[in-house]
């Protein structure tokens, strides 16, 4: 039962951040934006992010679903939300006012607070059950 | 540690060969700092984003001026907003045609997040010893792209 649970968590993991990272691709620009208005990093990171996240998101995504793969694809979600989830709290601390950027780049869809925080805790905490734990067979 | 590291190899490579067949690729260094965002935090200027904005026009909570010229403020403008272009701000504010309080939140604005208007205009009005001001840097394009209604005067 274990094992179909996190074989079925992988796939909605696997899902959800190639559904994340699909729009960032598409419109690296936007997501360029969305990066810059954390300013947290410096001029010559915020676009070389802005290209490089959304293929980690996919890519560690699609190892989840490859049992050799998927400890290393949970390794790599769990260190893109953790570091998703301190830049949110620092923009929170500092009283930003932007969008979060992370499921959806449309402009008011995704604005930063307390439920983005909560949302990635639990994310990580699914991605470390299904990916990381005791490795057991896929159904 | 292999697997890992051949993940990240593999996303780079994506990415840079993706960039690279777009038609206008994402340049590796952009100029953030001249940003206008940049440049307003740099001049001590609050900015807002589209959430607060979108709850100001709803509750009437600021007034929202568009720097914009007059001709693209009639095409279509946030609803309420009123035209103050910045280059004839001073002179708006002088003759009375637009009156503003001093303490009144007001919320300015331009077209697009790579214009310079909504700024110089919010400048202009803090010189002018107007205290409660803020920017919304995204511009009408953002307004738009949050799905918010535009008025225009045709």
């Amino acid at each position: 039962m274990k094992a179909r649970l996190q074989f079925a968590a992988r796939i909605f993991l696997a899902g959800l951040f190639i559904y994340a990272g699909l729009p960032k691709i598409l419109a690296p620009e936007a997501f360029a934006l969305v990066v810059f208005r954390f300013h947290l990093l410096p001029d010559v990171l915020i676009n070389v992010v802005a290209l490089l996240l959304p293929w980690l998101e996919i890519c560690a995504g699609l190892a989840l679903l490859l049992p050799a793969w998927r400890r290393a694809g949970a390794a790599w979600l769990a260190g893109l939300l953790g570091a998703a989830t301190a830049a949110l709290a620092l923009g929170l601390a500092r009283g930003l006012d932007i969008d979060c950027g992370c499921f959806t780049l449309q402009p008011g869809r995704s604005h930063i607070g307390l439920w983005s925080l909560l949302r990635n805790a639990l994310l990580i905490t699914l991605t470390l059950w299904a990916g990381w734990g005791k490795p057991a067979h896929a159904p | 540690m292999f697997r890992v590291l051949a993940i990240f190899i593999l996303a780079t490579a994506c990415s840079a060969s993706v960039n690279w067949l777009r038609r206008a690729p994402l340049p590796l260094r952009g100029e953030w700092s001249k940003h206008v965002e940049q440049r307003a935090l740099q001049a001590g200027l609050q900015l807002v984003g589209i959430g607060t904005l979108q709850r100001a026009v709803a509750a009437h909570g600021a007034r929202v001026l568009d720097a914009r010229p007059p001709a693209d403020f009639r095409a279509g403008h946030i609803p309420g907003a009123q035209s103050m272009p910045f280059d004839i701000a001073a002179e708006l504010l002088t003759s009375m045609q637009i009156e503003l309080q001093r303490e009144i939140p007001i919320i300015t604005y331009c077209a697009r997040n790579d214009c310079d208007e909504g700024l110089e205009l919010a400048l202009f009005l803090r010189r002018t010893g107007y205290t409660n001001i803020t920017l919304f840097a995204g511009g009408l394009a953002e307004w738009r792209a949050a799905g918010g209604t535009v008025e225009s005067e045709r």
